[in-house]
């Protein structure tokens, strides 16, 4: 299990490629994984990613595996062998 | 004599400009930030500390602060401005940063969308000033071009107790009771955009100055019109009127005596670029009337728009406005001559003078 941030999001979290022990987070959601794993490890990512209210930042893009995240779903359900991107959107410029 | 530094906030960072003694040769330093845009920049003399709100399309807006004129800067782990969780806005950027004139520990922000901020530590930590987040005409207001912005705070030069602040669009507000309490101070100030020309509130100040040495005197630049008031926001009265156009974004009052005001017009508010592609600075003498400085500005084949706060003064005549075409003019004659620093800048959002070492 790992998350893949570049550009600024990497100079924050002092490396692009963020692994996490798999048996700690077995059927999470992606919402709960950012907030109890990777925020909670890396926590000047969080108001980069998302803002007050928690929605997920307008020029960010999120992707599980291939498929593009368009909101943080409580539904979706990360695995062990999931790969997660974080990375700037194309649509911010 | 002291060297002046230019602070310009541009749509792809910050520059920071500083000139000679007699402010004939600069040296530019920059991008800081790049890729980020600069809506405010200010520097504190108190401590010598410039801030930079820098606002980054993906991930959000920082309060980035140098205490070395830009040598090293200071980037909080997390950001310094943020609306409280539990309400319904998130904060879009940052318009304005004012270290109070009164105590050294005051710094209000003004943002998008339209709010006051103040930090009481010295910039540690920022909250809404509670009066002006929960007053009721907030969720009234309209948003300009620009976006729903505070982009305007005064202080009263004797009591800090009073703030002017002006939104666009939204008009002047003012407290006379450290920020409890906000009463619109639009009385006069016409907006022919609006069915009800002469609303309580909704105008569209574009800039708001203050008298240096006279807090009673203020002087706007609205959406059409450039306004004067003598009773601290009371009433205003149009004084536009010779101008080319009342149409502008930009104004400046000079510290030096007799304290010219500066406004750089634009032709209405659909096409947004000076006059006849003729680029000029029009100065409010001291006999009530405008007189026009374009001595050296391109008189033909000029297209500028120059945006609410690129334009500034320091405290010994010089001139300083920005295009968001990426130039750079300055006149250190009172606007008697212009000359061109630099001409090939990012779109420039912010120029701030200041007089260091």
């Amino acid at each position: 299990m790992k998350v893949i941030v570049t550009g600024y999001l990497a100079e924050l979290a002092g490396g692009g490629e963020l692994q996490f022990n798999a048996e700690d987070y077995q059927d999470l959601s992606l919402r709960n994984f950012l907030d109890s794993f990777l925020f909670e490890n890396y926590s000047a990512l969080k108001p980069r990613i998302i803002n007050e209210k928690g929605c997920l930042r307008e020029h960010i893009a999120v992707f599980v595996d291939s498929s593009r995240i368009r909101q943080l779903d409580d539904r979706l359900v990360i695995d062990a062998e999931s790969e997660i991107y974080i990375l700037p959107a194309l649509s911010g410029g | 004599m002291k060297k002046t530094i230019l602070l310009l906030g541009t749509i792809k960072g910050l520059f920071i400009a500083t000139s000679d003694g007699e402010r004939r040769t600069w040296e530019l330093a920059g991008p800081y930030f790049p890729g980020t845009q600069i809506y405010a920049v200010a520097f504190n003399n108190r401590n010598n500390r410039i801030w930079v709100s820098s606002n980054n399309p993906f991930y959000g807006n920082e309060l980035i602060f140098s205490d070395d004129l830009g040598a090293s800067w200071t980037k909080p782990e997390m950001p310094l401005v943020s609306f409280p969780s539990e309400g319904d806005e998130s904060l879009l950027n940052i318009w304005q940063i004012k270290p109070s004139i009164h105590d050294s520990q005051t710094i209000f922000c003004g943002v998008q969308p339209a709010c006051l901020f103040v930090s009481r530590d010295g910039g540690a930590s920022f909250t809404p000033v509670e009066g002006f987040y929960s007053h009721p005409h907030r969720k009234e207001w309209m948003p300009g071009a620009g976006g729903l912005c505070l982009h305007t705070i005064i202080e009263d030069l004797d009591d800090p107790e009073i703030l002017w602040t002006a939104v666009s669009t939204g008009g002047v507000y003012k407290t006379s009771d450290g920020g409890v309490n906000w009463a619109p101070k639009n009385k006069g100030i016409v907006a022919p955009f609006l069915p009800d020309t002469e609303p309580e509130f909704g105008q569209c100040v574009h800039k708001m100055v203050q008298h240096p040495t006279n807090p009673q005197t203020l002087f706007l630049q609205h959406h059409w019109g450039v306004y004067r008031s003598d009773d601290g926001g009371e009433s205003w009265n149009n004084i536009g009127g010779e101008l080319p156009s009342d149409f502008g974004f930009a104004m400046a009052i000079s510290p030096v005596a007799p304290h010219p005001l500066y406004v750089i017009p634009l032709k209405s508010d659909e096409f947004r670029c000076c006059p006849d592609g003729k680029l000029a600075v029009y100065r409010l003498g001291a006999a009530g009337s405008w007189e026009c400085l374009d001595d050296g500005l391109p008189d033909k084949n000029c297209y500028e728009t120059i945006l609410r706060d690129a334009l500034s003064v320091d405290d010994a005549g010089g001139i300083y406005f920005g295009t968001r075409n990426g130039k750079l003019w300055s006149s250190v004659e009172n606007g008697e001559t212009w000359r061109l620093l630099f001409d090939a800048l990012p779109a420039v959002l912010n120029v701030k003078a200041y007089q260091v070492i």
